[in-house]
């Protein structure tokens, strides 16, 4: 079971870049022996999940993980999470999707202290947002890009380049490894920057192996 | 015991133990989570429509009163028809309603703000979603 971490900050959209990237993996995945091949753990910080009912009705096998969140609060409920779904799913892939205020890299040291596996963490920054939110909360948003081997910058159609010069400096400055794709979810995000996402995540994988 | 409390926002809404009847929050480090829900008897697209403005209301209120929105989100779900079957021993009875109920859920994840305001916001928002639905 191949993990990927889905961090960013709460309305960055990581439910749209979800959406997408879970689909192109059932896509690759046909012969794949389990019936399911990707299954999502979903962890909402509010008692009322609506990330969780979208992704249901796009036909997902969604785990849910609410009023809480899973780099701190939840770590016990998320491991349990992960164990169940291994035994009674057994997916090709697993998306955990973070709250919005949690810390991508606390959940991939959980998953991999617990349980021994690793995780590629995937994190979406809000282009749009980036400097508002950097001078309100510096220490959230730059914690989330810690440990991300890939940032995709989206709503990068709401700002113009020397905005979008600005804001890749900006997470540069915090992350000097980091990929940084831009993207917009709204639209179709091209399956080369999938591909990508894919990619590392496998390469993480084999070399684990 | 349901009371209600007074603060410089006069709210008249009904509050048990310091909440909201189906609206909670929680504070989860600096960040206030507010979530509430309610069925709205009414047009699905009317209820969409307003729920649009509600939100866009909503959001520029939280800014006004200096808090950052993290997001808001709502959700719009409708089970209908709803159909009971029944018996009493003999013949089973069928029915059908077809009146349509929305089941509204809002969540503000929002900081700089204080939990009972941002409650009393959001079933104000239901309240006023419903009385536009009745328009």
């Amino acid at each position: 079971m191949k993990i990927l971490i889905l961090g960013g900050f709460l309305g960055s959209g990581k439910t749209s870049v979800l959406l997408q990237l879970a689909e192109y993996l059932v896509s690759l995945e046909k012969e794949y022996h389990s019936g399911i091949k990707v299954a999502i753990v979903e962890n909402e910080i509010g008692a009322i999940g609506i990330d969780d009912k979208v992704l249901k009705k796009a036909g997902f096998s969604v785990n849910n993980l609410f009023s809480g969140c899973a780099c701190c609060s939840l770590t016990g409920e998320l491991v349990a999470s992960i164990k169940n779904i291994q035994i009674e799913l057994d997916p090709k892939w697993l998306i955990i999707e973070a709250t919005g205020v949690a810390y991508p890299g606390s959940i991939r040291k959980v998953i991999l202290d617990e349980l021994g596996l690793d995780a590629t963490i995937l994190t979406i920054a809000d282009a749009k947002r980036w400097q508002r939110l950097v001078s309100a909360m510096e220490l959230l948003v730059s914690g989330q890009l810690e440990d991300t081997s890939i940032v995709l910058l989206n709503k990068v159609d709401l700002i113009n380049s020397a905005e979008f010069k600005q804001v890749e400096q900006s997470i540069l400055n915090y992350n000097q490894t980091a990929e940084i794709i831009p993207i917009s979810a709204k639209a179709v995000i091209p399956e080369a920057i999938l591909k990508k996402i894919v990619n590392q995540a496998e390469v993480l994988f084999d070399n684990k192996a | 015991m349901i009371t209600k409390h007074n603060h410089a926002e006069s709210c008249n809404h009904h509050h048990h133990s310091g909440h909201h009847h189906g609206i909670e929050s929680h504070l989860h480090d600096d960040v206030l989570v507010c979530s509430g829900k309610r069925d709205i008897i009414g047009d699905l697209e009317t209820i969409k429509l307003n729920l649009v403005g509600e939100v866009k209301i909503l959001a520029n209120w939280i800014q006004e009163t200096g808090g950052i929105i993290g997001h808001v989100k709502a959700l719009v779900e409708r089970d209908f028809p709803v159909t009971m079957i029944s018996t009493t021993g003999d013949d089973v009875t069928i029915k059908e309603m077809t009146g349509s109920t929305v089941k509204v859920s809002v969540v503000a994840i929002v900081f700089n703000m204080n939990a009972q305001r941002l409650e009393c916001r959001i079933a104000s928002l239901f309240d006023a979603l419903q009385k536009q639905t009745d328009l």
